[in-house]
């Protein structure tokens, strides 16, 4: 197949790409732009390990087309930090305790992060279904849900 | 497509899984994401509601218009897969789902090198010794459209047609809907009669992600004495018994003779050991939800 070239905007710095048609986003974060931050679990669509924001939406990177993201802004969770600090909702995980093995934490944080921008009141109940596509394998749903409910009150509270 | 099998990609969030698992292998892919004319969503008293099918399932169910005219549109919406495939997925995706069975949405090393009927072989795994495919349709959206008695319009370089949702599904699960290969859905119109009750219920093992073990909806119009009941993920479309609700819900209806409703849809479905949960449990389903429905509505 013919390789074409893209321009992908990852964490606010653009690569250009060269991508084969059938290249799925989640490939060319991983292995072209080494960015590993984002997992490849099931990719299938159902485990939620892959999720990145493209244009602030949250999608499945498994599911999605390198060569329909061209100029599309994408942010991973290597870039959530911002000079060298760690994003809150970054500390409220760690102050909540809300990461076991960590395979699921990325894309955890790329979904809670999506809920807040849409919704920076969310109840339990909404942050519950706002996570509802990401599996936890560890169960360590308490813990994330209490992190991102503290990252919302602090917010707030601001 | 110059002879070539082509594909046409929407959301992905369905074809993206078959060709991985090897269950379609399209030569080329047809991406619809810059046609923004496919993206409208607009309302009128006269014409209905018009849905582009590249809008989004949440641009669907979060939008005020929808919530408003269709809530049980909204509804479905926003129980397709999860956020993120909601984000992704279509209202022509899901309208146009392929037919779903866990032995065929698998991946293909699952077949053990027989292919079922709908990979090409003569094989079902879900029935022992079938000679036809029981794949079924479960598509929530696509399901609720029909109960709405929505119309689409399909182009093609031959021109456009438009056609009611029952005249779109075949009932085939090898191919669930007429859709030509070289045509494509522009719109889909709900007429604007609004029911007086819209609700749509969905069984599902997670409470994200999957999709529907059983689905119901119900759309009312007691002025007329008209009650849809379509089911979901029980066949190779949705499944409407028009003779039923004519001999059970039209005159003195009560919840006596929706029991009574209930117990014949119950008798008829035939659903197989393709979806999650076992047959005996979604047809219980299908009585347990038609009966919460009207009883939600108000019915005595």
């Amino acid at each position: 197949m013919d390789k074409r070239g893209v321009c992908l905007r990852v964490n606010g710095v653009s690569y250009a790409v060269s991508v084969d048609p059938d290249d799925t986003l989640l490939r060319i974060l991983r292995e072209e732009l080494k960015m590993t931050g984002t997992k490849a679990g099931c990719e299938a669509g159902e485990c939620g390990a892959c999720t990145v924001l493209v244009d602030g939406n949250p999608i499945l990177s498994c599911l999605a087309l390198a060569i329909e993201m061209d100029k599309k802004d994408i942010l991973t969770v290597e870039g959530l930090a911002r000079n060298g600090k760690l994003d809150p909702l970054q500390e409220a995980f760690i102050d909540e305790g809300a990461v076991q093995c960590g395979f699921c934490t990325p894309g955890m944080l790329m979904s809670a992060k999506a809920l807040l921008n849409r919704n920076d009141h969310p109840s339990e109940e909404e942050i519950r279904q706002g996570l509802a596509g990401n599996l936890c394998r560890c169960t360590g749903y308490v813990k994330i849900v209490k992190a991102v409910l503290k990252e919302a009150e602090t917010e707030r509270g601001k | 497509m110059n002879g070539k099998h082509a594909a046409l990609f929407a959301g992905g969030t369905d074809l993206m899984v078959q060709m991985k698992y090897g269950a379609r292998a399209p030569e080329l892919v047809i991406g619809l994401k810059k046609i923004q004319i496919l993206r409208e969503l607009a309302y009128s008293d006269t014409d209905g509601l018009t849905i582009g099918p590249m809008v989004s399932l949440q641009g669907l169910w979060t939008s005020a218009v929808v919530r408003d005219t269709f809530p049980i549109l909204a509804g479905a919406a926003s129980l397709v897969g999860s956020t993120q495939h909601q984000f992704m997925g279509t209202v022509g995706g899901n309208l146009c789902l392929d037919s779903r069975c866990l032995y065929y949405n698998r991946p293909v090393a699952a077949q053990s090198g027989n292919p079922c009927h709908k990979r090409g072989g003569q094989t079902c795994h879900a029935v022992r010794g079938a000679r036809r495919c029981y794949a079924v349709y479960s598509a929530d959206v696509g399901t609720v459209l029909y109960a709405l008695q929505a119309r689409i319009v399909v182009s093609s370089a031959d021109g456009e047609r438009s056609l009611p949702l029952n005249e779109f599904f075949t009932g085939d699960p090898m191919k669930p809907n007429c859709l030509e290969k070289n045509e494509l859905i522009t719109k889909i119109i709900v007429p604007p009669e609004r029911a007086s009750f819209n609700r749509y219920y969905k069984v599902r093992r997670r409470g994200s992600t999957d999709f529907p073990q059983i689905g119901v909806a119900v759309v009312a119009f007691p002025q007329k004495k008209e009650y849809r009941v379509v089911l979901n993920a029980v066949a190779g479309e949705p499944l409407r018994f028009k003779d039923l609700e004519e001999m059970f819900l039209c005159d003195n209806l009560s919840m006596h003779r929706v029991a009574d409703f209930a117990e014949e849809a119950v008798s008829r479905v035939k659903p197989v050991g393709n979806v999650y949960g076992s047959p005996a449990y979604r047809r219980k389903l299908v009585g347990v939800l038609i009966k919460k429905a009207f009883s939600e509505m108000g019915v005595n």
